[in-house]
């Protein structure tokens, strides 16, 4: 056993070197200016620390508004996947007959679907709604495009849940409504927890239809305001960095908060009587 | 809708002549779109076209593959506009060629810029090596090993942005043939796998790997080549009237010099043609309703008369504009006033050799093929893929 | 649970969902599918015209398509034979007892924290010829005869940008992994423990059979993932060199909004489609969902 206790260390360890670097060179270039990064100087500490970055990250580039805006439509949005695709994905677990089955196999379409492709008719559809800079409109979108990736993670665990309990709520005459959100919800927590993660993350750094639909800098988001520091022939990643620090530190918040319950969660499950 | 939407101070520049124009014009409501990132921009743009929404002035640059934007009506025709308005088109620099298309009557844009490009130089390091700036591509050659030996990268080239390879390639042309090439190739009368074009993929690749650009210069990107030349590991740079603004503001600024792009030993009758002429410009978009064109139209001249320019040319610390002005004295711009002087002789200017053609993919292709010689691909291959495409299209 | 009446409960329960995607993802995308029968240059005012398979023609006949599908399926294998069995490893971590727990959590999830933009840039850097740190790493190693053009080498940089994928994604599907090991009963194991089997034998007989439906999410969510890579490979050698590295959606995108090629870039998109679809409906007969 001791072997497989290093065994494991070791691989822990070494992983987390990997993963870790990087962020150590996102730290120690957000204070450096250009030539340093690129240099040969690339891994190594600073020799003068540009401190200033932090400070033109939020007045050149709007970084706290964005902030604010990011996490607000993150938030929003994955409230709402979370809720609209728990429902669904209740129903299409819970259901047996042809039409769950079309309705799941509608839905999964969407995970494969590559975004290029809806573009230009999306940007159309949106422009005959007025729906530039609408807080609305956004959440709208981008939720949609998270629905079928949550439905499918959700559906999949709810139907490897033990059926049981099922059928001793129906006789105990528990309504669908009071059994999705007292039982099922909470016993999905893990899952519920990763899509919710999973759903933030991809929103909160989206670019492509933050750029195509808001276009007043009050609504940009963080990956926009960071693009104000990608010159037409040059890129000053310093202050992209310093964004990028403070950008992900709601992310590590977040993820900190759920990952409790994905892992803490109920390992030994409700469903052994 | 510009690509200007960064913090150097050109760009600020423009976001505060926006804000002014706002401001002695009230009832005129201006929102700057402006990403700079090149294929937001183009996923941008081209939604915006294909849904009918475009923004009332777009930057275009696009050569001659903009044609069917003139042909479909996206753009206004701005002969008119020109011919009304003397006092302020006169001092505009004859730069129209490109919105100008064959076949299609009219002017679809107004240049924003005017650019050359040359050579800049580490004046420090050719006096350390006792040598002068190459006048010859031979030259450049010929100095390679002593650059090298001393430990120095000749002319660090960013490979991995296709572009970079491409504007050595521009040059290599019109120092070669001149002009003329230029519309031969458009006009498809002369083949990029033509024996003489093919000498020019073949110098790049000799060039190449004689250590002229560098190692491995494929994996080098634009930032990272400037970071060479700036952090004084690179002898030169290739680069345009743009640069003058970082390379005033950088560490080595006092040791950067100018130099026209060298030419071809027996060539000497085309070194005063360079790479240059009117870069990106402004478009109007011919949707708008007449109260919006007008608007419009007042912004495009506010943008592009001398007064701007003057501003421009205050906060890049010199440069060149696409109006006619001569330097401001009060820019004491060492660099500057290298770049103006050494552009003085220029006698014509082209753009990017394919932007001449009407295929709007040419320009990726010659770029990739270019840069396929970077990985060792033949000369005889990039300008055979180049041919086929042409091929392909027609 | 939904028969008889509550039926329309539950067909309400996914209304909003249906009615959202619907019309923001699907029109769009059928739109898409409708247009690349047609030719099309992007520009509202100028005509459609029919062309029927025309660009599906140019598509299949195009050798760098067929490269892009290569380079796609490099990323496929890369999920399988990298991806899978350290992302299981790490989600084995993360839900065992060893000490550090909550801080190889955090480390581990890094990389999809970040913007893909930034890891893609922070990679090039490390992975470049003349001061990156991994040949540097190398040289320290004694293994300096392994140096490389990383990204420029257009033998390796495939591989490489599916390495850096793998990276990526690692922490991302060990969340997805772990998900699926809290939901096992612990008294499984307790029992398996007493009848004398270790741990391999645990992890191997219960752990993974009973794991089969996150494996078959895992296993779908990487091949379509695979086929419509973009982002990494845009930043980190932009299709380059050469077009070497070309990904489907890399070679879209440029037919969409740069070259007015909306009918091909249409024709790409449906076949990635249906691709995906193709597979996942295989893997579904394969991974059949039981109690």
């Amino acid at each position: 056993m001791k072997t497989k206790k290093i065994a494991a260390y070791g691989f822990a360890v070494i992983w987390s070197a990997i993963t870790l670097f990087p962020l150590y060179f996102t730290l120690i270039s957000s204070v450096k200016s250009n030539t340093e990064i690129f240099g040969l100087s690339a891994f190594k500490l600073p020799t003068r620390y540009h401190f200033e970055h932090f400070v033109r990250v939020f007045v050149e580039a709007g970084l706290g508004r964005a902030l604010f805006n990011s996490f607000f439509i993150a938030s929003i949005s994955t409230l709402l996947v979370v809720l609209l695709a728990s429902m669904a994905s209740f129903y299409l677990a819970k259901s047996t007959g042809r039409l769950p089955g079309m309705l799941y196999a509608y839905i999964s379409i969407g995970i494969m679907v590559p975004i290029h492709s809806t573009l230009v008719p999306l940007v159309k559809l949106v422009s005959s709604i007025d729906g530039y800079n609408s807080y609305f409109t956004i959440i709208a979108v981008y939720a949609t495009f998270q629905i079928p990736f949550a439905v499918f993670l959700i559906t999949g665990y709810i139907r490897s849940l033990n059926k049981e309990i099922d059928e001793s709520a129906m006789i105990d005459g528990c309504g669908p409504v009071r059994y999705l959100f007292t039982f099922v919800i909470p016993i999905s927590m893990p899952i519920i927890s990763t899509t919710a993660i999973l759903t933030f993350l991809f929103i909160y750094n989206e670019l492509i239809f933050a750029v195509l639909f808001l276009t007043k800098k009050e609504m940009y988001t963080i990956s926009l305001s960071m693009l104000s520091f990608v010159g037409e022939r040059s890129v000053e990643m310093g202050p992209i960095f310093a964004a990028i620090v403070i950008a992900i530190l709601p992310m590590i918040a977040v993820y900190l908060t759920m990952q409790e319950k994905v892992i803490g969660g109920l390992s030994s499950g409700a469903v052994k009587g | 809708m510009t690509r200007w939407a960064d913090n150097t101070p050109g760009p600020v520049a423009f976001r505060e002549r926006l804000k002014q124009f706002q401001k002695e014009n009230p009832n005129i409501e201006v929102l700057d779109e402006s990403i700079t990132d090149e294929s937001a921009y183009m996923s941008k743009f081209k939604t915006g076209i294909a849904s009918a929404s475009l923004p009332a002035i777009t930057q275009t640059y696009f050569g001659k593959a903009g044609k069917i934007y003139a042909d479909n009506g996206t753009f206004l025709d701005l002969t008119d506009v020109i011919n009304n308005d003397k006092e302020w088109s006169d001092q505009l620099l004859p730069l129209f060629e490109n919105w100008q298309y064959k076949d299609k009557k009219g002017i679809y844009g107004i240049s924003a810029e005017f650019f050359a490009v040359g050579i800049f130089y580490n004046k420090e390091i050719f006096k350390q090596l006792q040598l002068q700036p190459p006048q010859t591509l031979e030259e450049l050659l010929e100095q390679t090993p002593k650059l090298k030996a001393a430990g120095y990268i000749p002319l660090a080239l960013g490979a991995k942005d296709t572009w970079r390879g491409g504007h050595f390639f521009n040059n290599l042309v019109m120092k070669q043939f001149g002009p003329q090439k230029i519309d031969d190739l458009a006009s498809r009368k002369a083949h990029y796998d033509d024996p003489d074009m093919v000498s020019l993929f073949k110098l790049i690749s000799d060039f190449n790997k004689a250590g002229v650009f560098g190692d491995n210069a494929v994996s080098v990107d634009m930032n990272q080549e400037k970071a060479l030349f700036l952090s004084g590991r690179s002898a030169m740079h290739m680069d345009g009237s743009w640069f003058i603004g970082e390379a005033s503001t950088s560490d080595i600024k006092d040791k950067i010099g100018f130099v026209p792009f060298p030419y071809f030993k027996d060539k000497p009758e085309n070194k005063d043609y360079w790479m240059g002429g009117g870069g990106g410009g402004y478009s109007i978009y011919a949707k708008l309703n007449d109260k919006q064109k007008d608007a419009a139209i007042k912004l495009l001249k506010y943008l592009t008369s001398v007064d701007y320019f003057r501003i421009q040319e205050k906060v890049n610390k010199g440069g060149v504009y696409p109006v006619k002005m001569s330097p401001s004295p009060d820019v004491n711009n060492p660099i500057s006033s290298e770049f103006v002087n050494a552009i003085s002789s220029a006698k014509v200017y082209k753009n990017d050799v394919p932007s001449y053609d009407d295929l709007p993919q040419l320009i990726d292709r010659v770029r990739n093929s270019i840069q396929g010689l970077f990985i060792g691909n033949s000369p005889e291959k990039a300008g055979k893929e180049i041919a086929d495409e042409i091929k392909k299209s027609n | 649970m939904f028969a008889h009446r509550a039926k329309w409960i539950g067909l309400g329960f996914i209304l909003p969902a249906f009615v959202l995607y619907t019309l923001f993802m699907i029109y769009p995308f059928i739109f898409a599918v409708y247009m690349s029968f047609f030719n099309w240059n992007l520009i509202a005012e100028s005509t459609m015209n029919f062309v029927g398979l025309h660009h599906y023609k140019l598509m299949f006949e195009d050798p760098l398509f067929w490269r892009s599908l290569r380079n796609a399926s490099w990323f496929i294998v890369g999920s399988f034979l990298v991806l899978m069995p350290i992302s299981f490893a790490l989600s084995l971590v993360v839900t065992s007892d060893l000490k550090f727990k909550r801080f190889f959590k955090t480390a581990f999830f890094m990389p999809v924290v970040l913007p893909l933009t930034a890891v893609g840039l922070m990679w090039t850097y490390i992975l470049n010829p003349n001061f990156g740190a991994f040949n540097a790493l190398l040289d320290t190693l004694g293994l300096g005869g392994l140096a490389h053009d990383w990204l420029g080498d257009p033998h390796v940089s495939v591989y490489i940008t599916v390495l850096v994928n793998a990276w990526v994604y690692a922490g991302l599907n060990m969340v997805i992994f772990a998900a699926g090991l809290v939901s096992i009963p612990k008294d499984i194991y307790q029992a398996a423990e007493i009848d004398g089997a270790n741990r391999a034998n645990q992890i191997l007989k219960i752990t993974i059979p009973m794991m089969k439906e996150t494996f078959k999410i895992f296993a779908i969510l990487a091949i379509t993932g695979s086929l419509r890579v973009f982002d990494i490979v845009y930043v980190m050698t932009g299709g380059g060199p050469n077009q070497m590295t070309e990904v489907p959606a890399t070679l879209l995108f440029n037919a969409t909004f740069k070259y007015n090629n909306f009918g091909l870039g249409n024709s790409i998109g449906t076949f990635i489609l249906v691709v995906g679809l193709a597979f996942s409906l295989i893997l579904n007969r394969f991974v059949k969902h039981d109690t």
